[in-house]
């Protein structure tokens, strides 16, 4: 049978899939388009990812999720303290996900457990850049990281408008070795005011929307914000993973997003997997390059 | 029993006390001793420049009349990279120990290891580089 590839079948399977398993089948994919753990684990957790996704019998197969858990807690251990934040996150999400197959309604339980997670570590980080931390909410970190993230570069030049030696000059300035304080230097280079001007903007954004998407998953159901919760992480993962790219924690957010996306909002769970596919987008198009290089 | 602990809804989420407990842990941790901001659960990422590559290390080895700096080569990266995250006495000892298996000790080497971690700030203004001594220790190398 030759069945011909059609834009509205696509679209009903799309909407008809289970929530569950969607959550289910992009949290897989996650792992396996940024395989995690070093070598002696990277493996098992490939391995078990790609018998989830391709055995639909096994996805939600809780022993699968299990190893799945053990594995990646395993991962956390071996690499302590150097673990990226999402690694934990990663943990928590695959032990909630086991714990939920468990029960007689994974489905409610796990979205429960995702609005939660998303929630909270959205309350840390913004607790981390109001409160704990030194030097955000002054615009030094944005000022500094433009300068030294690999990731920041072509943005820094492109919208901060740092001309190629500018850019070199302040790099070079900020990434010395320096033992104490600097000696004999009263060099000082000037920054520009609009690259001045976008840190700032930055600063203040990230941690507005870090704010919002806090709020909107921690308050109460169908009350304010709450509403609006999936549209502002949407906006989030467009908007912040277009620049730093941190592609695994953005699929890993949205994993876990549309599981507790209602079931009748099927534009909703569609905008999760195009913003899934953004971030791919943005992981192999090296847009902002392109752009600095075209202007 | 049940009622008064909520077993089962407690065992469902408990991911997300799993989560508030690691990331208070960490915030508890980063606040009062060495470990960044950036690493630990606690979710501080992107919001210092106190990363582990703004931090360094220096390694001096200390006979009664000598005390010379050593340098490790790029293939001992993720031990110091381990140590720059979070170098507590505790990390710097374990540090030493991995040390020895690295170098080759005479009969008259180094009777000491002083391990000196750094970190860099920016002067918010201008940013001016600067950097301070966030842990350091001396430990004995060989008996």
């Amino acid at each position: 049978m030759n069945k011909k590839w059609s834009f509205s079948e696509f679209y009903s399977q799309l909407i008809n899939t289970d929530l569950l398993d969607l959550s289910l089948r992009l949290t897989l994919l996650n792992l396996i388009l940024i395989p995690v753990g070093d070598i002696k684990i990277r493996f098992l957790i490939l391995l078990l990812s790609c018998v989830g996704l391709l055995f639909p019998a096994q996805l939600r197969n809780p022993r699968v999720w299990g190893l799945l858990t053990v594995f990646i807690t395993l991962r956390l251990y071996i690499s302590w303290p150097i673990n990226d934040n999402h690694a934990y996150l990663l943990a928590y999400w695959c032990l909630a996900v086991t714990i939920c197959l468990l029960t007689d309604d994974a489905k409610k339980h796990l979205a429960v457990n995702a609005r939660y997670l998303i929630g909270f570590v959205f309350l840390f980080a913004t607790i981390w850049k109001l409160i704990l931390s030194p030097d955000y909410i002054d615009g030094t970190f944005f000022k500094i990281n433009m300068l030294v993230d690999p990731r920041f570069e072509d943005f820094s030049r492109l919208v901060g408008g740092l001309s190629g030696e500018k850019f070199q000059e302040l790099h070079q300035y900020v990434k010395q070795h320096v033992d104490g304080q600097l000696i004999g230097s009263l060099y000082l280079p000037e920054i520009p005011g609009r690259f001045l001007t976008v840190a700032l903007f930055l600063t203040y954004f990230t941690v507005i929307v870090e704010f919002l998407v806090a709020v909107a998953f921690l308050w109460p159901l169908n009350k304010g914000l709450s509403k609006y919760r999936d549209y502002v992480l949407l906006f989030f993962c467009i908007t912040v993973y277009s620049v730093a790219t941190v592609e695994g924690f953005g699929w890993l957010l949205l994993a876990m997003g549309i599981v507790q996306v209602y079931q009748g909002r099927f534009r909703t769970r569609i905008l999760y997997i195009l913003v899934f596919a953004l971030i791919l987008f943005y992981r192999e198009v090296p847009w902002v390059t392109i752009l600095y290089n075209h202007f | 029993m049940a009622k008064i602990f909520p077993v089962r809804r407690f065992l469902i989420y408990l991911p997300v006390f799993l989560l508030i407990l690691v990331a208070c842990t960490q915030i508890i941790i980063a606040s009062y001793s060495t470990l960044g901001a950036w690493s630990g659960g606690g979710f501080g990422m992107f919001s210092t420049t106190d990363i582990g590559s703004n931090r360094h290390l220096h390694i001096f080895a200390i006979t009664p009349n000598v005390r010379r700096e050593l340098i490790l080569n790029t293939r001992h990266k993720k031990i110091v990279d381990k140590l720059l995250v979070f170098p507590s006495d505790n990390a710097i000892e374990n540090f030493v120990e991995k040390l020895k298996d690295i170098f080759y000790i005479p009969e008259t080497g180094p009777v000491k290891l002083e391990i000196q971690v750094w970190k860099k700030s920016f002067n918010p203004d201008t940013l001016k580089p600067k950097s301070s001594i966030i842990n350091s220790l001396e430990i004995p190398f060989r008996e």
